[in-house]
């Protein structure tokens, strides 16, 4: 099976069937509201004929205007939704932490194919990008159900490794999106707070919505380690021989600092920020956030 | 430092632990590929260095842990300073027990010879055991024929020193280190010990801070002995005390003014407004008499004389005494001094110039001096003046004072009859005049103070004055209180003098001449003159202050035996009483009365009977008091007061020893301090012989170090929420 059942499995889905109507109202407390658009996009109404560019889908050739004039043009919809949005995943090794069974990575992934089924399931537009150091794999947001395979599909094919920068990925997000969208990022955010800052106000100069999804694991809240430990960076960093004990204090003193930084940060921008604890149930943890923006 | 349990020190290697596990830990540690790894690397490199101190900082308190209590269960001991060592076998002891007078004074309710004995018996026991060699050597002036108390068992001398219950005179602890070597040495035992157990006066321990000492200890002490001092009491030194009583006006005469002075000393730091003192005279016959009863004010840290006059109405041997009452120590409120009273004062004038008229001649002056009223109850003197060629040295049987004026020779039965009435008691005053040749006096008279030259022409430039005088000789105290350091007397004439050895010269003239010279002799008094007493030389007699020199000199010069009375009879305790009697001595009526009013010690009462009288002995002194010998007759045989001093002056003075004296008496005998009013005398005579064990402080410094490792540990590496 398919990619479908690693990370939308049967329990899940039953889950996100009993969020749908949650889910809507998530959607349309992120949008202005549902209208016709005037943005072209894939849908059953058409709206006019384009010449044919490079790196147009063939499918959308139509074939019998270019019988008959023997030129390609390409027919336009008008799209019926009015949310677009594109799913920012952190493939970097940092998110490869966590037990076997559920790496940080496993329950971002989760979390956004859940969001993408959602979202599908309202007919809205989703797509995707993994990043590292710059976006390695894109989805463009689509709607329709065939979506949802293609998003599982790349998720199934990444794999957290490398470093990541997630400012760039911002940027890089902000130039394949053609129309004002929602953005939801999920990372663990482990990135300098003012880099976070310039990619964000990138993104909302460009009118975008932001949501952040914080994932971490329980160890990274805690740091709950006694034994002399040699801690060797995910992402290439130095590794750190250590008593663990000993520096706890100061460790969890920077993690709170950089916390209460990148809230700050969200709430200057108008950016929503959500913690997600991989030791929690992802269908507890998504209806809690759920109903949190319900309340907002 | 010793051991008492050296095979617990394997335990030491216990103290490695934490570092091998240190070590281990951090030899196997645990690889955890981390994702925040920003937040460690985030850290402040002052972060992981403070990290690393922390490490090392528990890592030593747990080292020091473990190392404490290995050495805590090895049992170490302190030896206490540069004590030798404790060896197997019996002690010999020594303890020496301040008994001297400031032992009595009442220190907050309790009396310092109790407090000492107490510390005694504590040192006693369990500090001693059966079969050691124990003596205590009281330190006060005491009978030197009583042996140390000795004991071989502990009890015994507990016993023995309930008998040790008096305290007098003044303790030289000096005197009772050097006596404690030496009992020390008549023991076999391996272990010397000495003990002081006294209170903290400065006083008694002045031998010992004698510059020799320490260089004489030195030798004496065997490198064995252990010296420990035990000082009772507190630091108070309020004290006032009756210091001495002069007899200003000696020798008393019956009917005439005398005068003694009453020196009141406050030791303390605070004045004294109203001190009661009590003067009074207990005459020969003992009837007791009050000369003067007053309140004193007393200035703090000085000395106060009182003037008191007295008038005696009986010859012989009296006692005076002063009572102050004041707080301090009760045994130096009371002072008595036996005192000569004399009949009269008949004196002989041999003038060998004597003029038709009056006012003329030397023995007209004196006259006119010595017994103004021509009546014997109220003159200075009774007077009988003769011519050098008409007396006789049977005329010196009568008389208590000579005066010889201006004689110009002497037969050689008249030098030596006058040598003898000297000898015996007499005093001769000369005042040579014109009619003197230098060389015959010196030639005749070779008892003479001092060798006469030719005297000084009589012109302008040998005019000269009285010039220093001495007022504390008798001859000149009436001048005291006086403005003027010298009475105005011109003087033309003089006989220049070379005192001899031994002689005094109270009075000079301007040019540094002596204008007198006295000298004792036997037991009489010579003065010397080098100026006569009439107005040829000088204007003397003339003057405000002839009568008052001249009856002071008679005076002086008839005090010889009382003098030498006064001095035999005040003595200090543990001196023989001596008492001549000139009549025939029947010892079956001697009695003699001991301070206290209880017996004599007849063992210690000797008598000698002569064919013209008799002298009697008496040693056993060492009670502070009065001692009254009285023999009856067929004669006028009067009683003889003597007095034995409760304590030198010097025991007077409470004034502790300062924390400087106390180091470097430590440092002379090397010697341990142990103040009982810091802890048990047997925890610190333990402590001294053994050492100080030092595990229960180690157990202590072993849990205060747990818990600062628990505390830093729950602080470093506590979990946080």
């Amino acid at each position: 099976m398919s990619a479908v059942s690693r990370y939308l499995d049967p329990v899940l889905i039953e889950r996100l069937n009993y969020l749908q109507l949650s889910a809507r109202r998530v959607v349309a407390g992120s949008t202005l509201g549902s209208h016709r658009s005037r943005v072209k996009g894939a849908s059953i109404e058409f709206r006019q004929h384009r010449f044919y560019v490079p790196g147009d889908e063939p499918r959308r050739l139509d074939w019998r205007v270019f019988g008959r004039t023997d030129r390609p043009y390409v027919k336009e919809y008008d799209e019926e939704t009015n949310l677009r949005a594109l799913i920012l995943l952190d493939g970097s090794g940092s998110m490869k932490y966590g037990r076997a069974s559920a790496t940080k990575f496993d329950y971002a992934a989760s979390l956004a194919a859940s969001l993408a089924y959602l979202m599908l399931g309202q007919t809205e537009s989703v797509g995707l990008g993994v990043f590292r150091e710059r976006i390695d794999a894109f989805l463009a947001p689509r709607g329709g159900t065939p979506q949802l395979p293609r998003f599982i599909d790349v998720l199934e094919r990444s794999s957290p490794r490398g470093e990541s920068r997630l400012v760039t990925a911002l940027h890089d997000a902000v130039n394949r999106l053609e129309r004002r969208s929602l953005v939801i990022v999920v990372s663990d955010f482990f990135t300098s707070v003012e880099r976070f800052r310039e990619g964000v106000a990138h993104l909302k100069h460009d009118r975008h919505e932001l949501i952040c999804l914080r994932v971490l694991d329980r160890d990274e809240l805690e740091f709950p380690f006694r034994r002399w430990s040699r801690f060797s960076g995910m992402e290439g960093e130095r590794a750190r021989l250590c008593e663990p004990a000993l520096v706890r204090r100061a460790y969890m003193h920077s993690f709170r600092r950089h916390r209460q930084a990148l809230q700050e940060k969200c709430q200057a921008f108008h950016a929503e920020l959500h913690e997600f604890v991989t030791d929690r149930s992802l269908g507890d943890a998504l209806s809690l956030f759920l109903r949190s923006r319900i309340g907002a | 430092m010793t051991f008492r349990n050296p095979i617990m020190l394997v335990g030491l290697a216990a103290a490695l632990v934490p570092l091998v596990l240190h070590l281990l830990n951090r030899a196997r540690y645990r690889s955890v590929a981390w994702g925040a790894m920003m937040f460690l690397d985030g850290l402040e490199p002052r972060a992981y260095h403070g990290a690393k101190v922390k490490q090392w900082a528990l890592l030593a308190a747990r080292t020091a842990l473990l190392g404490t209590l290995a050495v805590a269960l090895a049992r170490p001991v302190l030896p206490a300073g540069a004590a030798p060592p404790v060896r197997q076998g019996r002690t010999a002891a020594v303890i020496l027990l301040d008994t001297s007078a400031s032992m009595s004074l009442n220190d907050n309710g309790r009396v310092r010879l109790d407090l000492a004995r107490e510390a005694v018996l504590q040192l006693l026991s369990p500090g001693m055991k059966r079969g050691d060699d124990v003596w205590l050597l009281p330190l006060s002036e005491r009978d030197p024929q009583l042996p140390p108390l000795y004991a071989t068992d502990p009890q015994e001398m507990a016993r023995r020193l309930k008998d040790v219950s008096s305290a007098s005179g003044q303790a030289d602890i000096a005197a009772g280190l050097r006596q404690a070597v030496q009992l020390l040495r008549k023991s076999e035992a391996p272990n010397h010990e000495i003990y002081v157990v006294c209170d903290r006066q400065a006083g008694s321990w002045r031998g010992v801070e004698a510059p020799t000492f320490a260089a004489e200890w030195r030798a004496i002490a065997p490198p064995t002995v252990r010296v420990m001092v035990i000082p009772v009491g507190t630091e108070d030194f309020d004290n006032v005390a009756v210091e001495a009583i002069d007899l200003v006006g000696e020798p008393f005469v019956i009917g005439q003014a005398g005068e003694v002075e009453v020196r009141l000393h406050n030791y303390g730091a605070v004045p004294r407004s109203a001190a009661l003192l009590d003067v009074g005279v207990r005459t020969a016959s003992g009837r007791r008499v009050t000369a003067r009863q007053a309140t004193i004010s007393l200035p703090a840290g000085a000395v106060t004389r009182v003037p008191v006059p007295i008038t005696f109405t009986e010859a012989g041997s009296a006692v005076v005494h002063a009572q102050v009452t004041a707080p301090g120590l009760p045994t130096d409120k009371r002072l008595d001094v036996s005192a000569e009273v004399i009949k009269d004062i008949r004196v002989l004038i041999v003038d060998g110039d004597e003029r038709e008229g009056t006012a003329q001649s030397a023995s007209d002056f004196l006259r006119a001096a010595l017994a103004p009223y021509r009546n014997a109850k109220r003159d200075t003197a009774t007077v009988t003046v003769t011519r050098p060629d008409v007396w006789t040295p049977a005329d010196l049987a009568d008389a208590r004072v000579v005066v010889l004026a201006n004689v110009g020779s002497f037969s050689e039965a008249q030098s030596r009859a006058i040598e003898q009435f000297i000898w015996d008691g007499g005093g001769v005053i000369l005042a040579p005049g014109d009619q003197v040749r230098a060389e015959n006096y010196n030639a005749q008279l070779r008892w003479l103070p001092a060798l006469l030259q030719p005297p000084t022409a009589e012109s302008e430039a040998g005019l000269t004055a009285l010039g220093a005088v001495e007022i504390g000789h008798p001859a000149f105290r009436f001048l005291k209180g006086r403005g003027e350091a010298a009475p105005p007397v011109a003087v033309r004439r003089y006989f220049p003098a070379a005192p001899r050895l031994g002689s005094d010269v109270p009075a000079s003239y301007t040019d540094g001449k002596p204008f007198m010279i006295s000298r004792g002799l036997g037991r009489g008094r010579v003065v010397l003159m080098t100026t006569p007493v009439d107005t040829e030389w000088n204007g003397l007699p003339l003057t405000n202050v002839f009568l008052p020199l001249a009856q002071s000199l008679v005076r002086y010069a008839a005090g010889g035996p009382s003098g030498i009375a006064v001095a035999r009879r005040n003595l200090l305790p543990g001196n023989p009483i001596v008492a001549d009697f000139i009549e025939p001595l029947d010892p079956r009526t001697v009695t003699v009365s001991v301070p206290g009013g209880g017996k004599p010690d007849l063992l210690r009462l000797s008598m000698a009977r002569g064919d013209f009288g008799g002298q009697v002995t008496y040693f056993g002194t060492y009670a502070p008091g009065v001692y009254r010998v009285s023999p009856r007759g067929p004669f006028d045989l009067r009683a003889q007061h003597f007095v034995i001093a409760e304590a030198p002056a010097a025991e007077s003075d409470l004034t502790p020893l300062t924390d400087e004296q106390w180091d470097r008496i430590g440092r002379t005998i090397g010697c341990e301090r142990i103040d009982p009013e810091s802890g048990a005398v047997t925890v610190a005579q333990d402590a001294y012989r053994n050492g100080m064990e030092l595990w229960l402080p180690l157990v202590g410094v072993a849990v205060v170090l747990s818990m600062i490792e628990l505390s830093a540990a729950r602080r470093w590496a506590g979990r946080e929420t």
